[in-house]
C-alpha cells in the first residue's frame, strides 16, 4: 500500500513570503524564533544579549564566546546575521516566573484558535461536539484578535474547529495571520478543500493537519466519509506542495491499529510528520473511546517505542503534551538530551486556547475552565489574570502531590501528566485510581 | 552561553507544542525546509517486531456488545428451553395415565 502510487510530476508549490524572526525577552533570557521553518530557541540571558545586540543594534560578538555562540545560533538558523532578516521584537519587562516548577513566559508562543464549531462531519469521538449549525467567530473579531496576538509576540496559530475551512473567511484569516507575522497552521478533515483555499494554505500555512485515527474501513467507522476522502484530501495537499501531518489520536480502542497507521505513514513518502496524541475524554468522544491509561504501561510502551522508532527514520515523528508521561518512560531510547527536553502540559504555560465564542481556555479540550473574555478583557490581560495563574498553579500541585513523581529526574519537564484526565499512565505512578489530585487552592489575589 | 532549549516543526495539534523527537526536525519532505545534512540524520536504533496488541479494558463500546451477547443468549435459552418443558410435561403426564411400562 503506497500513497504515492499515481503521482508524477508535481508544480512547484509557490513560495511561502519570508516572514519576520520573533525576538523577546523572557525571564530567563529570551526566544527567538524562525517562522521559515519554525525553529524556537530558548537562550539564556547572555546568550540572548548577544543575539539582541547582534540583530537589533547591528553589533557583531565582540568576544571570543559570544562570536563561538553566534556561530552555534547561526547553525539553528543559517541566514542569520545584522540586517539580514526582519526581525518582530518583544524587548520589555518579561512575565514573572510564578511557578515552582513550570516555566512561564511573557505571551503564549503557540495559540490554538477554535475558529469555528461548524462541521458536517459528525464524528462520534469529536472533542468538540462540534454541529453543522455551529458558531463561526466573525472575520472583524479574529481581525482585532490577530492583531493583539501579533502585538503580543506569538509565534504560531494551531487553527481547528469544528471545521475551519467550513468558515466563510478562511483565505482572509491565513492571509492576515501571515501578514502580521504569525505562522498558521489548520487541522482539516479536508471538506472544502477548493483551489482558493490549497492557493492560501501553499501560500501561508506552516503546515496543515488531517486526523488519521485509522485506516481503511476502520477510518470510515468514525467518519461520515470513507478512507477515500481522506486519501483525496492528502493528494490536493500534496499536489499543491503543503506540508502535511498526519494527527494520530492514540486510545485503547484503536490502539491494536497502530502497526497499520504507522504502515500508512511509512508507504507516504512526502509527509511533514505523524504527531501521536492522546485520546482525551471530552465532548462526544467522552463515550466512545477511553483513555490510554486504560492499558498497562509494560504493554503501551513496547509499541509506542516500536511506532516512534519506525517512523523516525522516515519523517518527523512528534506527540502532543498530553502523552509526555508515556513518552517519559522511553526518552532515553528516543535520545533525548540537553536542550531536546521533554515538555508537560503547557496550557497557561507557553500556549492557550481560544474558542468560537472568544472564551480563552487553557487548551481547547478545557472548555469548561475558562480564563477570561476577550469581549471584556485583552488578551495580555487574560494571559496574566488570576484564573491564568490558578491553572499553573495546579500544574504545580500535580506535580507536588504524587509520590512517584518527586523522586523522578524529569519531574519539572513532564509535570506529571495532564492536570484534567488521567490520560497515559507512568510507570512510576501507582495503580489506576491513585493519580488524582486534589483541586488546589485558589488565590485570587495573584496576577 | 547557552541555548538551553531548541524545538523545530510547525505545531498543527490542538494541545499544545508538538515536540517532535530529537534530530526529527530535519527529515521528510517539507517543500521548503533546509535539506538535512547528514549529522543530523536520526540514529535508529533496533526495531522489533509488534508483538502480542496491548490488551485494552473494556470499553463502553465493548462492554455494551457483551450485554447484548448474555441477553441474546439468556433469551434463546429461554425460548428453547418452552418445548422442552412442554414435551417433558406430556412424557411424565403420559406416564401418569398410562404407566411406565405402557406400549
Amino acid at each position: 500500500m503506497r500513497a504515492e502510487t499515481g503521482v508524477s510530476a508535481r508544480p512547484a508549490p509557490p513560495a511561502r513570503a519570508a516572514q519576520p524572526l520573533v525576538l523577546r525577552r523572557e525571564a530567563f533570557g529570551g526566544i527567538l524564533f524562525d517562522p521559515f521553518d519554525a525553529t524556537h530557541l530558548e537562550l539564556d540571558a547572555e546568550g540572548f544579549e548577544v543575539v539582541r545586540a547582534a540583530l537589533i543594534d547591528g553589533r557583531a560578538p565582540e568576544t571570543d564566546e559570544a562570536r563561538a555562540f553566534f556561530e552555534s545560533v547561526r547553525l539553528e538558523i543559517p541566514g542569520l546575521g545584522a540586517g539580514a532578516r526582519l526581525v518582530r521584537a518583544r524587548l520589555g519587562t518579561p512575565l514573572p516566573v510564578v511557578t515552582r516548577h513550570a516555566q512561564v513566559i511573557s505571551a503564549p508562543t503557540l495559540v490554538d484558535l477554535q475558529l469555528t464549531q461548524r462541521c458536517t462531519m459528525g464524528c462520534p469521538q469529536c472533542y468538540a461536539s462540534s454541529l453543522p449549525d455551529g458558531r463561526d467567530i466573525p472575520f472583524e473579531d479574529v481581525a482585532r484578535l490577530l492583531r493583539e496576538l501579533a502585538d503580543a509576540g506569538v509565534c504560531q496559530l494551531a487553527i481547528g474547529g469544528g471545521e475551519p475551512l467550513l468558515h466563510p473567511d478562511i483565505v482572509r484569516v491565513l492571509e492576515l495571520a501571515h501578514e502580521l507575522g504569525i505562522v498558521p497552521n489548520v487541522t482539516t478533515t479536508g471538506i472544502a478543500l477548493n483551489e482558493a483555499v490549497l492557493d492560501a494554505m501553499a501560500r501561508c500555512c506552516g503546515a496543515v493537519a488531517l486526523s488519521l485515527e485509522d485506516v481503511g474501513e476502520g477510518f470510515a467507522l468514525r467518519r461520515k466519509a470513507g478512507f477515500g476522502f481522506f486519501e483525496n484530501a492528502r493528494r490536493k495537499l500534496r499536489e499543491h506542495g503543503i506540508r502535511t501531518v498526519f494527527q494520530v489520536t492514540l486510545s485503547g480502542e484503536n490502539l491494536p491499529r497502530l502497526p497499520a497507521i504507522v504502515d500508512y505513514c511509512l508507504a507516504d513518502d512526502d509527509l511533514y510528520g505523524v504527531i501521536f496524541l492522546a485520546h482525551k475524554p471530552s465532548g462526544r468522544g467522552e463515550g466512545y473511546d477511553t483513555p490510554l491509561s486504560s492499558v498497562h504501561p509494560d504493554q503501551l510502551y513496547p509499541w509506542l517505542r516500536e511506532a516512534f522508532m519506525r517512523l523516525r527514520g522516515h519523517t518527523r515523528v512528534g506527540y502532543d503534551c498530553c502523552l509526555t508521561p508515556g513518552i517519559a518512560g522511553i526518552d532515553r531510547e528516543l535520545q533525548f538530551g540537553d536542550g531536546d527536553r521533554l515538555e508537560g502540559c503547557s496550557a497557561a504555560r507557553s500556549s492557550i486556547g481560544i474558542d468560537a465564542d472568544l472564551r480563552v481556555v487553557p487548551c481547547t479540550f478545557l472548555g469548561h475552565r475558562p480564563l477570561g473574555d476577550l469581549h471584556t478583557s485583552s488578551f495580555l490581560e487574560v494571559w496574566r489574570g488570576g484564573e491564568a495563574d490558578a491553572q499553573r498553579r495546579r500544574l504545580d500541585v500535580l506535580a507536588d502531590d504524587r509520590p512517584a513523581c518527586s523522586s523522578c529526574r524529569l519531574r519539572d519537564d513532564c509535570l506529571g501528566g495532564c492536570p484534567e484526565w488521567d490520560l497515559i499512565r507512568c510507570t512510576r505512578r501507582g495503580p489506576p485510581g491513585e493519580e488524582r489530585t486534589p483541586e488546589p487552592e485558589r488565590t485570587p489575589d495573584a496576577t | 552561553m547557552r541555548i538551553l532549549r531548541r524545538r523545530r516543526g510547525f505545531t498543527t495539534n490542538s494541545s499544545g507544542a508538538n515536540e517532535f523527537l530529537p534530530d526529527g526536525g530535519r527529515v521528510g519532505g517539507a517543500s521548503s525546509t533546509p535539506a538535512p545534512s547528514s549529522s543530523a540524520q536520526p540514529v535508529i536504533t533496533q526495531v522489533q517486531s509488534w508483538g502480542q496488541p496491548p490488551e485494552m479494558a473494556p470499553s463502553a463500546r465493548s462492554g455494551n456488545a457483551k450485554a447484548v451477547g448474555v441477553v441474546s443468549v439468556v433469551v434463546a435459552g429461554a425460548l428453547l428451553a418452552v418445548p422442552v418443558i412442554r414435551f417433558l410435561t406430556r412424557k411424565k403426564k403420559k406416564n401418569d395415565d398410562e404407566g411406565p411400562d405402557a406400549r
